[in-house]
């Protein structure tokens, strides 16, 4: 047992050295570049707004969505039994977008539209489930098709939705499609900490199950396992961390496929280290990758920031064919 | 009985010549200039967006922004069809084109361009000298605000925002960016190349603009708005209480723009006084 835990002290213990330095590195990085002054009292009123309110809030969105999404990508890919699952591509994400647009299309207040969007992603789920099982099992190419056809459907009706706004509101529509980081008041910050953070200890433990139910569904029944209880509470768990993350943050895609494969390659496959690991690990790339987003593109003759599923696509959809190809070489 | 024959021949190439009677414009821009050219009544159909001037709502819509409904247009027989190069569908027009029907297309993209398209448009349709007149006002007007603007002894630097979350901006390539310029402010992100960039909020207050104007339409209140720019005390703009709120449609390429154009060069100088 001893080794086992030094490795998950060791293992996380340096993720979260990594995570800590990231968060200190890039509040000062950037365009401007900061330096201490900012957190001296005479320091410029302007560079210490963006150090402050825009900047740490933004980071802390960024921590929080990027390990909300990957640890309820490794909770899929154990539940399912599918290393290619991931919210954004069963379309999970998708449906908990329609809740959102519905949401405040309606004109709900904010922990309502995170409410209707965490039923939504629960619906999409446990519909893409029933879809997508045949004869207790799930194949790659069922999972893949409904979740591309659970996407098309959820996409369409937000367009439908989208057509009925007025144009101020379609826009926001449209910022939840692309996805946005940005934050203006610390609130939206603790609201969703408060979900990424219920779901992960939720997931986490369930993860010495996932482990036993990762070597057959009747190993898991023979030791006792609630195997429908288990599901259903890893189900509401990660659909209650991809509603509250896509609300808050829109779609980003690619976070929670591309985080827990180089988590496993890294550390091997016990969930009791990779759920922890992935929520580190997650939040460093997807600030990572804001970090690019809002950064590469501020040159004069340009000043503008991409969104961030775009950098995350750029370097999941390569990572998601080469897996692809591979799972195609082992079948 | 040959004199006769030429008659009816002038007669009937005089019919020949004759203007337009059944117009349809497929932007909100070109349904106001075809109304200042005097030639409203003969609107058959216009977009969903052609609100002003009032008797436009009235007509029939055949379009929306971008999409136009190539049926309903064709239903209504037009003789002629006109459009604006910039957010068409070009495969409709081809499809009218084919159709046999006059299709002109007319770009608003700069003052200049906007000058040209009134040019044209009034040979088009016939009304040649009250075009002139059009095109004069503008030039007149442009040529105004150019002295005035020189005159400005202090410039503020304006953030135009068109919408929130993430913030989008006028950028360089934009005729707006033109219009900045004419009303005697300077563009904050003027060097962009961009039309439309999307600003990040550290950019935003980076930028430290002298002078909001937010041109965003739609649902937004007037509360949510302050709201939203008062949690940038820092920017000069919203410390001094310099973020204003415009119409957008003031600012159409036709002859309105000159309104928002008024509107804009009205808080500039303002700007200056205090």
């Amino acid at each position: 047992m001893m080794p086992l835990q030094r490795k998950w002290m060791v293992v996380l213990g340096g993720l979260l050295f990594l995570f800590v330095g990231c968060i200190i590195a890039l509040s000062f990085l950037g365009n401007p570049i900061l330096s201490f002054s900012v957190l001296s009292e005479g320091g410029d009123a302007t560079l210490k707004e963006i150090f402050f309110n825009i900047r740490i809030p933004r980071l802390l969105m960024a921590s929080l969505v990027g390990a909300g999404l990957s640890v309820s990508g490794v909770s899929f890919q154990s539940l399912l039994k599918n290393p290619l699952a991931d919210p954004y591509i069963l379309g999970i994400s998708g449906g908990a977008a329609l809740g959102s647009v519905l949401g405040s299309f309606l004109g709900f207040s904010v922990i309502f539209i995170q409410i209707t969007a965490f039923i939504f992603s629960l619906l999409s789920i446990l519909f893409l489930y029933r879809l997508a099982s045949v004869n207790g099992r799930i194949p790659v190419h069922t999972l893949l098709l409904s979740g591309v056809i659970f996407n098309a459907f959820s996409f369409a009706l937000i367009l439908l939705v989208m057509s009925f706004s007025a144009m101020g509101q379609a826009q926001q529509i449209l910022a939840v499609l692309m996805g946005n980081l940005e934050v203006t008041n610390y609130q939206t910050v603790l609201l969703l900490a408060l979900f990424v953070g219920g779901g992960f200890l939720i997931l986490f433990t369930q993860s010495l199950k996932m482990n036993v139910m990762s070597l057959g569904e009747e190993v898991g029944t023979s030791l006792g396992i609630n195997l429908e209880k288990h599901r259903l509470v890893v189900f509401v768990a990660a659909s209650m961390i991809v509603g509250a993350s896509v609300s808050a943050a829109g779609l980003i895609g690619f976070v929670g496929l591309f985080v827990p494969h180089i988590i496993r390659l890294l550390f091997g496959s016990d969930n009791r280290l990779v759920l922890p690991a992935s929520f580190l690990g997650g939040a460093i790339f997807l600030m990572f990758c804001d970090f690019l987003a809002k950064t590469v593109l501020t040159v004069e003759s340009i000043q503008t920031q991409l969104p961030v599923g775009v950098v995350t696509a750029l370097m999941g959809g390569p990572f998601f064919m080469m897996l692809l190809l591979k799972d195609k070489k082992n079948a | 009985m040959v004199r006769f024959k030429i008659l009816i021949l002038l007669l009937f190439f005089s019919f020949e010549v004759q203007a337009y009677e059944r117009i349809i414009s497929l932007k909100p821009n070109i349904t106001e200039l075809v109304y200042d050219l005097g030639l409203g009544s003969k609107l058959v159909g216009v977009t969903t967006y052609c609100d002003y001037p009032s008797q436009a709502q009235k007509i029939d819509k055949v379009a929306d922004y971008v999409r136009i409904d190539v049926e309903a247009i064709v239903r209504k027989k037009p003789d002629i069809v006109l459009g604006a190069k910039e957010n068409s569908l070009e495969k409709q027009i081809e499809f009218l084109r084919g159709q046999g029907h006059k299709v002109e297309l007319y770009t608003f993209g700069t003052v200049a361009q906007i000058v040209s398209s009134i040019h044209s448009l009034g040979k088009t349709l016939e009304v040649e000298d009250k075009a002139n007149n059009l095109a004069q006002k503008i030039e007149e007007a442009v040529k105004n605000y150019t002295q005035q603007a020189q005159a400005l002894k202090i410039k503020p630097r304006l953030l135009v925002v068109v919408g929130h979350n993430p913030l989008v901006v006028v950028g360089g390539h934009n005729f707006m960016d033109e219009l900045i310029t004419l009303a005697g402010g300077i563009n904050v992100v003027g060097a962009s190349s961009l039309p439309y960039p999307t600003y990040s909020l550290e950019q935003f207050v980076a930028a430290n603009p002298d002078m909001v104007v937010d041109l965003v339409m739609g649902t937004e209140k007037e509360t949510s708005l302050e709201k939203f720019y008062q949690n940038f005390a820092s920017v000069k703009a919203v410390r001094n209480k310099h973020v204003y709120k415009l119409n957008m449609d003031r600012f159409r390429a036709s002859m309105r723009f000159l309104d928002g154009l008024g509107d804009l060069a009205e808080l500039v100088s303002q700007f200056k006084k205090q």
